[in-house]
């Protein structure tokens, strides 16, 4: 044997290199002048020699040469893929077991690379994807940081031409959408606006009119093909017609553009030119402070940095020289930062951001998820494959002593498993068909971004991924049996039970087990959440509240025409509907320090309290009309007391703040209610009554909400002739806020199915396996007077074992993911509490049970004769 | 003339291994060259010079008994053959033939 001090990694590489006839002699010889070098200059240098001297001995006459030519390979492959699918034939319930769990595993898996390979799609057929940036802005108030934007000022492109020589810019405005009138026809439009520059370098293609001037004048628009499609005839042509766009004004089309590229961020049927907006504002319609450098959640700068120019000339104007815009930047400015092109989507999650938007987290977590899930089923392979080590170990014995090398055994064991993991690809492809669109419906947004179509790029990258599951999942049993020495595989088993790696495999099964507790167990956390969200107290009633929207209508006559109806008992008008994460904001002056403080508002009228039940504890509501002319009353909850220090209710009422300069009194006081969202925490809140509605809440009286529903569309038709009614109840509108957990569930649910039955099935085949050879053991005891019972216990035991340690470490695991990350999103919010723990453990346990005693039983319920007869 | 050359480094190797005499195997021949030449010479190196000696037949080879401060590995010890002798004197002849011929050196 080698000498202790001698580097073994170095030691093995020679082995591998150099020619067995020359091996003895030259390792004889490195390892005596080893020894004297140790002595004469350390151990350190003494290695470092060895090492040289190795690397020295790659040369021809020391090297292995090749035994085989190319032919006699690949007779080899073909013999080896011929035993392939006779071994996969023979043992049915191993391939079953196998196929199946990888096919399954794969389509997760499949699923997540036709993702990523749709979304590293986007935005590349830009030519200068890599030099286009967008600016993005940070606010910063009183040195608190908030939720980053994808908007930035208008008026600072022309800032940063003038300031930056060479760069160019292009300016996006969003929101651009409406019912239209073109051609004689209605339609709904949606679209962007954009200046002259916009066709410079986003390669976007014009079909009709010039890129450097259709975009220039105000009220000019440029519309995609199939918008012209759409409304035109074949030999019509657009040029010059009038778009109509409600409460944008009237377009004249100057151009034609080819619809954006599927994988594209920006999309749009219509393009008007952002000049328009400096008109608009010329004329008065909209106020001058949405271009400005403090309101900014409109427009966007696209900037182009060619190779000649720096970009930390950009980025250090944009963190400097952008303060000066603002009066006293210590207290409130802007952070603009760069935004690559290419990592707009998927990216960051912020807000305001212009056309598609896929956020990149729960992407990576998907992945995460799908990738422990192949990893299961890769351990069920490795797992069974090892299991069979019995039977397959005379086979390998026989082949090594008929002149196999290692590296042909490796062969062959990889080649088998690639095999297999091709043939569950085949079936993970139709399950990944089949859940294709399901897939596409649970993810947010996912149907305007995601095609998963099957291309042929897309098939090779699956046949590469398969190939790599396959190497992966063969390469512990190849390794294992290219080791086995003949002489041992061809001595009794029991020599080769120590051998197989039980150790390994059982930790393989608790890994597997650790997963499925997760997901189970975050099933049922989630599950016990969202029942928690739908039935909390939200501190208003809203049990037979039918919401509609109001859109132009006339309240008043509205109310006078639903109240005819004898199902209808109250209607009140409000601007937001609370508890589903809407509401307005004010800022207010807190007169104890003079610190301006945003507080949430809601405009309602007076029957609004009395409608939703919400409670008055001091004070009185408002009375009609008494805020038309001017604003003077407002009303407040308990937490707008504490946080203004006005002490108890009875002492608030009469307390006046001002309202931009007006002063507006405190008339009554109500008790705290869920204004937003479960996951804020209550606080200030403003009830104003200025007329601006934009929500009528219906009670119905009638038990027969469907029908009441009907009738309450048949006066909304008679008032409205326009416009369809847009109404939900009020417990539909708040489920449907809390959806996602639905469709989270949904998707555990799934993903935990598979798991557990992927590990089930490897659990299934490890009893089996383990069953076989425990045979005789089991006639033993028998004979020896065992009961049944008592057998079932001691072969069930062992494996019952692995599946609580993968409980004791499943379960921490996920109460920490929940605890830590998941509920703390919620402010208001469950603790996970032994019940669900406890559900959780016994259906796992029980799933567990049942695959192991069928097993277990079947085996035990053998006639010790029989097994016993032969030997 | 394939197969009966001799390079300078293998007539150096073949010289050291007759000095050497009994005890000739891998190391003993790096060191002697080592010391003589001035020159470090790898193993590796010494190897191929040996192969190609042995396939000429000017050396021959043997292993001896496994030695403890090796490993249990045994050595190989080399032995210039008759051949090899042979072609050494005629290349040592040569040179002094020549060297005879110089006209002012002499």
């Amino acid at each position: 044997m080698k000498h202790p001090e001698i580097p073994s990694f170095i030691y093995r590489i020679f082995q591998w290199f150099c020619k067995d006839a020359l091996f003895e002699e030259l390792e004889g010889d490195l390892e005596e002048k080893f020894l004297k070098n140790m002595e004469k200059h350390g151990r350190r240098k003494a290695r470092r020699l060895y090492t040289m001297e190795v690397l020295k001995m790659i040369r021809p006459t020391i090297l292995k040469r090749k035994t085989s030519g190319p032919t006699y390979q690949m007779a080899l492959l073909a013999s080896y893929t011929v035993l392939a699918l006779r071994n996969l034939k023979k043992h049915k319930l191993f391939s079953f077991i196998n196929i199946f769990s990888l096919s399954v595993a794969m389509s997760t898996g499949l699923l997540v690379i036709g993702m990523l390979t749709d979304l590293l799609k986007f935005d590349t057929f830009h030519q200068h994807k890599d030099e286009i940036y967008r600016v993005i802005s940070t606010p910063y108030h009183n040195s608190q940081q908030y939720k980053t934007q994808a908007t930035s000022p208008l008026l600072m492109g022309d800032e940063m031409m003038a300031q930056i020589p060479g760069i160019q810019i292009t300016q996006l405005g969003r929101r651009l959408l409406g019912e239209a009138k073109l051609n004689e026809k209605k339609v709904f439009v949606s679209g962007i606006y954009a200046d002259e520059n916009f066709f410079d370098f986003l390669d976007f293609r014009m079909l009709k009119g010039d890129p450097k001037k259709v975009l220039k004048d105000p009220f000019s628009i440029v519309i995609s093909q199939s918008l012209v499609d759409k409304v035109f005839d074949k030999n019509e042509s657009p040029i010059g017609k009038i778009l109509e766009l409600q409460g944008f004004g009237n377009y004249t089309i100057t151009g034609v553009v080819e619809d954006a590229p599927r994988h594209s961020h920006l999309q749009f049927e219509i393009i008007g030119s952002i000049s328009t907006v400096q008109a608009r504002i010329n004329q008065g319609l909209i106020p001058s402070s949405q271009i400005g450098w403090e309101d900014l959640n409109r427009f966007y700068n696209y900037i182009y940095i060619p190779g000649n120019v720096q970009k930390s000339s950009v980025v250090n104007w944009l963190r400097n020289s952008t303060l000066s815009y603002y009066k006293e930047p210590e207290k409130f400015h802007f952070k603009f930062e760069l935004q690559g092109m290419t990592k707009i989507l998927p990216g960051p999650n912020i807000s305001d951001s212009i056309g598609l938007k896929m956020i990149h987290l729960p992407v990576i977590i998907f992945s995460i998820i799908a990738t422990a899930i192949l990893l299961s089923a890769i351990f069920n392979y490795t797992n069974l494959s090892m299991a069979r080590a019995l039977r397959r170990a005379r086979e390998v014995g026989v082949r090594k002593l008929n002149g196999a090398s290692s590296s042909a055994i490796f062969l062959q064991f990889t080649l088998e498993a690639i095999i297999l993991s091709l043939l569950s690809l085949g079936l993970g492809i139709l399950l990944f068909i089949v859940l294709k669109p399901e897939f596409i419906s649970i993810v947010p947004r996912a149907n305007q971004i995601l095609s998963l179509d099957l291309t042929f790029d897309l098939i090779l990258s699956f046949i590469a991924f398969a190939i790599i599951t396959g190497l992966i999942a063969g390469l512990a049993p190849s390794l294992f049996f290219a080791r086995l020495s003949s002489l041992k595989s061809l001595r009794s088993s029991t020599a080769l039970k120590a051998l197989s790696k039980i150790n390994f495999r059982k930790g393989l099964i608790v890994a597997q087990f650790t997963l499925s507790i997760i997901f189970v167990l975050a099933i049922s956390i989630t599950r016990s959440l969202h029942g928690y969200l739908l039935t909390h107290e939200l501190g208003f009633e809203r049990d037979n509240i039918l919401n509609i929207s109001l859109m132009d209508n006339d309240p008043e006559l509205l109310e006078t025409e639903l109240l005819k109806l004898p199902e209808v008992s109250k209607v009140s008008f409000a601007s937001f509907i609370p508890g589903i994460g809407n509401w307005g904001s004010i800022q207010l002056v807190d007169s104890r320090n003079q610190d301006s403080v945003w507080v949430a508002t809601m405009n309602v009228d007076h029957k609004y309290l009395e409608n939703l039940k919400i409670e008055l504890i001091e004070g009185r509501n408002f009375v009609p009309n008494e805020n038309k002319n001017r604003e003077q009353s407002m009303i407040v909850n308990e937490t707008f007391l504490k946080n203004f220090g006005l002490g108890s209710p009875r002492e608030a009422l009469g307390v006046v703040f001002p309202f931009r300069g007006n002063p507006v009194q405190i008339i009554g006081v109500v008790k705290d209610f869920h204004f937003a969202n479960l996951e804020e925490k209550i606080r200030s809140f403003v009830f104003r009554n200025t007329g601006f509605y934009r929500v009528v809440n219906i009670k119905i009286a009638s038990a027969d909400l469907l029908e009441s529903y009907k009738k309450v569309e048949a006066v909304w038709d008679s008032v409205d002739e326009v416009n369809r009614m847009e109404g939900r109840f009020y417990d539909d509108e708040i489920e449907e806020y809390y959806q996602i957990l639905v469709d989270i569930m949904k998707m555990f649910g799934f993903i935990g199915f598979l798991a557990i039955s992927i590990s089930c099935l490897g659990l299934f085949g490890m009893t089996i396996y383990s069953m076989e050879i425990r045979l005789k053991e089991i006639g033993i005891r028998k004979t020896f007077g065992a009961s049944e019972k008592a057998l079932i216990v001691l072969l069930s035991k062992g494996f019952l074992k692995l599946v609580i340690w993968a409980i004791i470490i499943g379960v921490p695991i996920c109460y920490y993911i929940f605890d830590a990350f998941i509920l703390e999103q919620y402010y208001y919010r469950i603790d996970i509490t032994f019940f669900e723990i406890a559900t959780s453990i016994a259906f796992l346990l029980a799933i567990c049970m049942a695959t192991i005693v069928t097993q277990t039983w079947s085996a035990a319920r053998t006639n010790p004769s029989e097994v016993l007869r032969n030997e | 003339m394939k197969g009966t050359h001799l390079g300078e480094f293998q007539e150096i190797v073949m010289l050291s291994i007759l000095i050497l005499d009994e005890n000739a195997y891998g190391v003993t021949i790096q060191e002697e060259i080592d010391q003589r030449m001035k020159r470090k010479i790898s193993r590796g190196a010494l190897q191929t010079a040996l192969t190609r000696l042995e396939e000429k037949g000017f050396i021959t080879s043997a292993y001896g008994e496994p030695t403890a401060e090796r490993g249990g590995r045994r050595k190989r010890y080399y032995q210039v053959s008759n051949r090899g002798i042979e072609t050494l004197k005629e290349a040592k002849d040569l040179r002094q033939d020549m060297w005879k011929l110089i006209p002012k050196l002499a």
